[in-house]
C-alpha cells in the first residue's frame, strides 16, 4: 500500500500529502494551512462543502473531526502530477464515533497557487451516510 | 488510442447518445464503475445494457475535461457532467431535474482500449435528504420497512394507506426494469373484498357492469363498479381462488363497505370482509424465474388472467397472472401480513441473480398502454360508458346490475363524453390535477393522464372530451407550463410487444 507522502514532486502534490496528513492527525489547522490563505477546499458531508479561506477550511474540518476517531488514506497507486494540477485515488477508511467503520472509494485533485494549493477537493459518493457533523435544525 | 485520445472519445459518446460507440472503446471484458451503480459493469453485453439505460434517462449531455494527467497504464482526470433527466416532470417551480454532477475518473488502457474505467464522484445531491414525511392519520403497508430501505422518495396516499409511488432512480431504469428485467413493486395498499358464501359470485354479478356469472375457481377478470346513477367507483381485478369466495382486487375506493352497505338487510347469502391480504407485484419479462425460485410447484402454466393457491417462500398465498405493468406479470396475495417482510426478502433474493428493482407504478409504461386507475374514475363524474374499458359494461346480460337502469338511459339518449389519447406537445409537468382541454372556445374536457412516453419520445396523455371531438382533432391543453397543442389519438399509444 502506498500512502500519500512527501515523495509528491510538485505543489499541488505536496498539497495533497500535507491535507491527508493532516486529515489523518484530526489536525484542523494543519489541515488548513494545506491551502493557500484564500483557497478553496471542497468535501462532501461537511455543510457547506465549499470551504474558502483558512478559517472556513478550519471551522468546517473541525466540526467533521469531533465526530471521527480514526481516519486513513490508502492507496496502491501513485499519485498523477503535473504542473498544474495533481491527483490521488484511494480509499479513506475512517472510524467514526457513531457508526461502524467505513470504507469509501476517494478521489483528491489539487491544484497550486501562489501561497499553497488554490483548491482542493475531494470525491466520494456520500449517499446514504450520516453527515459527519449535523447542524442545528432550524 | 492512448488514454487522453479514449476519454475524449468516451465524452463525446456520451454527448451523442452513441452507446454502440461507448461500448467498443472497451476491451471486450472492460470494466465500467461508477460511484452510483450497485455493481461493477464487466464485458460488452452488459455494458451496452447498462450505458445505453443511462444514456436513454439523460438529454442535453454535456462534459468538460479540466484536469488531464497521465499516468504509467493510463490517465486520471477531474472533469463535469451534466444533463437532463428525461420523464421526471419538472420540479414544482418547473425547473428541470437535472443529473449534474464534478467527478474524478481514472482509465486503465490495454492495447489502445479502455480496461477500467473508474468514476468517482458524489450522488448525494442528486437524491432528497430524507423520505416524505408522515402524520399517524393512514395505515402503512406491512412492506413498509422494504419500501423504505429501497429509498422510496415520494408516497401517495390510497385506499388510506401509504402508497410508494417514487424512488430515487431516473424514471427510464423503472421503465428499462419493467419491459426488460423484473420489478417488486409494494401494492399492500390495494385491499381485497372478499364475498364468501353461496351467493359469492351472483352478489359480485350485481355489483359489477361487466357479466360475471360464468366465474369459476382459478378464473380472474377485470371489471368495473358502478353506483346507482352508473358513474364509476372503481375497476378492480376479481380473483377466484375457491369456490365461494370472491375477492375484489380495488383501487382507490371503499368497496368493501359499499358492497357490506347493500348485503346488510338484504336476502344476499354472502359475507363481506377485507381480510388481512396485502399484494404485491411481480412484474417484468424475467418475473417468471423470480416466480419459479419461489414457489412450491412451477407455474409456467398459469395462463394470463388466471390464479392458483401456492406456497410462496413458504407462505401460503394466491398468485395471478395480473398486474398493472401493461405487461407480463404476476401478482401475490399471501394469506396474512404477520410475514410480510420475510415474504419480500425472498422476493429479493430471488430476484437478485435478474437485476430485481424495487419500483412504484411505472406509469410511464402502464399509459402507454392505456392502463390507468381509479383516479381516473372515483368520484370523478364519470359514467362507465365514458371511459377506455367501456366494452365491459354489459347492458345486455340477463340479471341486473347496480347503475345498469341508468346506464341504459345514457346510452339511449347517447353518450356524451369518451376517453381518448393525446399526443402533447412540449414537455410536461407531473399531472397533480386535471388539466382543462379545449377545442374551439369553452372547456370541452380535461387531461386526466399525462407523461413522457419513452418507447415514442414524446408526451402523452389521456383526456375525457366531448363526444364530438375525434381523433386527428387538434385541440389545447393548459398545463402549470402553459397552454400547449395536442393531436387526438387512440387508446393504447402502444402494442404489448412493441
Amino acid at each position: 500500500m502506498k500512502m500519500a507522502s512527501n515523495t509528491a514532486k510538485t505543489g499541488a502534490g505536496r498539497a495533497i500529502a500535507a491535507y491527508i496528513a493532516a486529515f489523518q492527525s484530526l489536525d484542523s489547522d494543519a489541515l488548513a494551512a494545506s491551502a493557500g490563505r484564500n483557497g478553496l477546499v471542497e468535501v462532501p458531508l461537511i455543510k457547506p462543502s465549499r470551504l474558502f479561506g483558512h478559517s472556513e477550511i478550519r471551522r468546517g474540518h473541525s466540526a467533521a473531526f469531533q465526530v471521527i476517531i480514526k481516519a486513513e488514506f490508502v492507496s496502491d497507486k501513485a499519485m498523477a502530477e503535473s504542473d498544474d494540477a495533481a491527483i490521488w485515488l484511494g480509499t479513506l477508511n475512517i472510524q467514526r464515533n457513531t457508526s461502524a467503520p467505513e470504507s469509501h472509494e476517494i478521489g483528491i485533485v489539487a491544484q497550486p497557487g501562489d501561497d499553497g494549493a488554490s483548491r482542493i477537493s475531494l470525491y466520494f459518493d456520500s449517499r446514504g451516510i450520516r453527515r459527519w457533523a449535523d447542524e442545528t435544525i432550524l | 488510442m492512448n488514454a487522453f485520445e479514449a476519454f475524449e472519445a468516451y465524452c463525446d459518446a456520451w454527448v451523442r447518445h452513441d452507446t454502440n460507440a461507448l461500448v467498443e472503446l472497451f476491451t471486450e471484458d472492460g470494466v465500467f464503475t461508477a460511484s452510483s451503480l450497485d455493481a461493477d459493469v464487466v464485458g460488452h453485453d452488459a455494458l451496452r445494457r447498462e450505458l445505453d439505460h443511462v444514456s436513454k434517462s439523460h438529454e442535453s449531455i454535456e462534459t468538460e475535461t479540466r484536469i488531464a494527467i497521465e499516468t504509467e497504464d493510463g490517465a486520471y482526470f477531474e472533469g463535469t457532467y451534466s444533463a437532463k433527466l428525461i420523464g421526471t416532470g419538472g420540479r414544482v417551480d418547473g425547473a428541470p431535474i437535472r443529473a449534474d454532477f464534478r467527478f474524478v475518473a481514472e482509465i486503465l488502457m490495454q492495447d489502445g482500449k479502455i480496461a477500467l474505467l473508474r468514476e468517482i464522484y458524489d450522488s448525494r445531491p442528486f437524491y432528497n435528504d430524507e423520505r416524505l414525511r408522515f402524520f399517524a392519520m393512514n395505515r402503512r403497508s406491512p412492506y413498509w420497512q422494504g419500501t423504505v430501505d429501497a429509498k422510496c422518495n415520494d408516497y401517495s396516499v390510497y385506499n388510506n394507506m401509504y402508497f410508494p409511488m417514487v424512488y430515487s432512480r431516473a424514471p427510464y431504469e423503472d421503465y428499462a426494469a419493467v419491459r426488460e428485467g423484473v420489478t417488486l413493486w409494494d401494492v399492500g395498499l390495494e385491499r381485497q373484498t372478499q364475498l364468501k358464501g353461496p351467493d359469492a359470485v351472483k352478489f359480485l354479478d350485481y355489483l359489477s357492469c361487466r357479466d360475471m356469472s360464468a366465474m369459476e375457481p382459478g378464473d380472474c377478470r377485470y371489471t368495473l363498479l358502478t353506483d346507482d346513477q352508473g358513474l364509476v367507483l372503481c375497476d378492480p381485478v376479481v380473483l377466484m381462488p375457491e369456490e365461494n369466495v370472491v375477492w375484489l382486487s380495488h383501487g382507490n375506493a371503499d368497496v368493501t363497505l359499499w358492497a357490506r352497505g347493500i348485503v346488510m338487510n338484504s336476502d344476499w347469502d354472502v359475507e363481506v370482509s377485507e381480510p388481512d391480504v396485502a399484494p404485491v407485484q411481480v412484474q417484468g419479462p424475467k418475473s417468471i424465474h423470480v416466480m419459479n425460485a419461489l414457489c412450491d410447484k412451477p407455474i409456467n402454466d398459469l395462463k394470463n388472467y388466471k390464479c392458483c393457491i401456492a406456497e410462496v417462500a413458504g407462505q401460503k398465498a394466491v398468485i395471478s397472472r395480473t398486474g398493472w405493468s401493461g405487461g407480463f406479470g404476476y401478482e401475490i396475495f399471501p394469506y396474512g401480513s404477520d410475514r410480510a417482510m420475510e415474504l419480500w426478502q425472498a422476493i429479493l433474493d430471488a430476484g437478485e441473480p435478474y437485476g430485481i428493482k424495487v419500483t412504484g407504478p411505472v406509469l410511464h409504461r402502464a399509459i402507454e398502454r392505456g392502463v390507468t386507475d381509479t383516479g381516473y374514475y372515483t368520484a370523478s363524474g364519470m359514467n362507465a360508458l365514458e371511459e377506455t374499458s367501456s366494452q365491459f359494461v354489459h347492458l345486455d346480460k340477463e340479471s341486473d346490475f347496480i347503475g345498469k337502469a341508468a346506464l341504459q338511459k345514457v346510452k339511449d339518449e347517447g353518450v356524451k363524453r369518451h376517453s381518448v389519447g393525446l399526443l402533447i406537445e412540449g414537455e410536461t409537468p407531473r399531472l397533480e390535477w386535471y388539466w382543462d382541454l379545449k377545442a374551439g372556445s369553452g372547456k370541452t374536457g380535461e387531461v386526466r393522464w399525462a407523461i413522457h412516453s419513452f418507447e415514442l419520445g414524446r408526451s402523452i396523455g389521456i383526456g375525457v372530451v366531448d363526444i364530438d371531438i375525434a381523433v386527428g382533432e387538434t385541440v389545447e391543453i393548459t398545463h402549470p407550463y402553459g397552454t400547449v397543442n395536442a393531436e387526438v389519438t387512440t387508446i393504447p399509444f402502444v402494442t404489448r410487444g412493441a
